[in-house]
């Protein structure tokens, strides 16, 4: 058996292997690893392009959803529904913050005559209820009960 | 019949891909088929990398620029499925070639048997126990007949990373059978 190194043609090279197996016994080999059932290599293109007609369709499916999901208009409605959500979401939290200072703003900012006035008016008013109930038809003062009655008698002495 | 450059202008430029592709297969299928058949020897596995081997050069081929041989790129794409296919069989567990060859081996060797089934029994054995890239470098050049060139193209290495391979394979296949 010889050993074959460097620049060996083909030739040589099969010979190389050919010393070390005999070529029928090689052959043999080749036969039975390469063999294809009947009719494979008449039908397979065939097959093939059934195959690849399948997948077209496939890649054009996924590319229609892809289209439908990432075109430019859809790009910008997605980009629009997101500002209107951003901006809404601003403006609805800067007017609940804007009215809540606006009322505590205003309670503080009212001069002082203005709510003795109100007050004034306010105990008028409660007077005059007090006298209603005192005035009514029948009433006695065995309807009203101990607070009640307290509280007659505080604001008249007032 | 025409030259693969022709044909594949025509694919790139034609409306009619299909009967063109249909050509460049019927050309080529049986050495692709055998190429891959060589590394995974069952029918099945050899059929599915033959059909995504052609997948690829369908949707590839508008692409290919004739900077090498068509087939050399073929036989490449044909190499590089093989390798993927038997690297997912390997982390799935299942091993492509020693069960066949068990089978056969158990189904045919005995005592009894004349001398040169032994030997075949044993080189169908030293083959298939051949790291892949010896194994497709044995087959290329010594089946095939082509040179380390081209073989080196298919499988992306280098002219004496193509030769190393064959010697290496060829050493020990020659080891295995000398065991006998």
């Amino acid at each position: 058996m010889k050993l074959i190194k460097g620049n060996t043609t083909l030739s040589e090279d099969q010979q190389w292997v050919e010393s070390i197996i005999e070529k029928d016994q090689l052959n043999q080999f080749n036969l039975t690893n390469t063999d294809a059932p009947f009719n494979y290599f008449e039908s397979f293109p065939e097959k093939m392009l059934t195959r690849i007609h399948s997948e077209k369709m496939n890649q054009q499916k996924t590319f229609e959803w892809r289209n439908l999901f990432f075109n430019n208009y859809a790009r910008m409605a997605v980009a629009a529904a997101f500002i209107t959500v951003v901006a809404g979401t601003y403006l609805i939290n800067n007017n609940i913050v804007k009215k809540m200072s606006t009322a505590l703003v205003s309670i503080q900012e009212i001069p002082n005559d203005e709510i003795i006035n109100y007050i004034n008016n306010n105990e008028a008013i409660a007077e005059l209820d007090i006298d209603a109930d005192l005035t009514k038809e029948n009433t006695s003062l065995q309807s009203f009960n101990e607070n009640e009655i307290q509280k007659i008698h505080q604001s008249l002495t007032q | 019949m025409s030259s693969d450059q022709a044909l594949i202008i025509q694919f790139q430029q034609s409306s009619n891909r299909e009967a063109v592709f249909t050509e460049l297969m019927r050309k080529h299928q049986q050495k692709v088929y055998y190429q891959i058949k060589r590394m995974v020897l069952e029918h099945a596995d050899a059929d599915d990398i033959a059909q995504m081997v052609w997948i690829k050069v369908w949707n590839k081929l508008d692409g290919f620029k004739m900077e090498s041989e068509f087939t050399t790129w073929l036989f490449r794409v044909a190499y590089n499925e093989t390798l993927n296919y038997i690297q997912k069989q390997k982390k799935q567990g299942s091993r492509l070639s020693n069960d066949d060859l068990f089978t056969y081996e158990n189904a045919t060797g005995s005592s009894d048997e004349p001398k040169s089934t032994e030997i075949q029994i044993a080189l169908d054995r030293s083959i298939k126990q051949l790291p892949e890239k010896q194994r497709i470098v044995f087959m290329l050049r010594y089946f095939e007949g082509y040179d380390y060139e081209k073989i080196a193209g298919i499988m992306g290495t280098t002219v004496g990373g193509a030769k190393a391979n064959f010697h290496q394979a060829v050493k020990k296949i020659e080891k295995f059978v000398t065991a006998l």
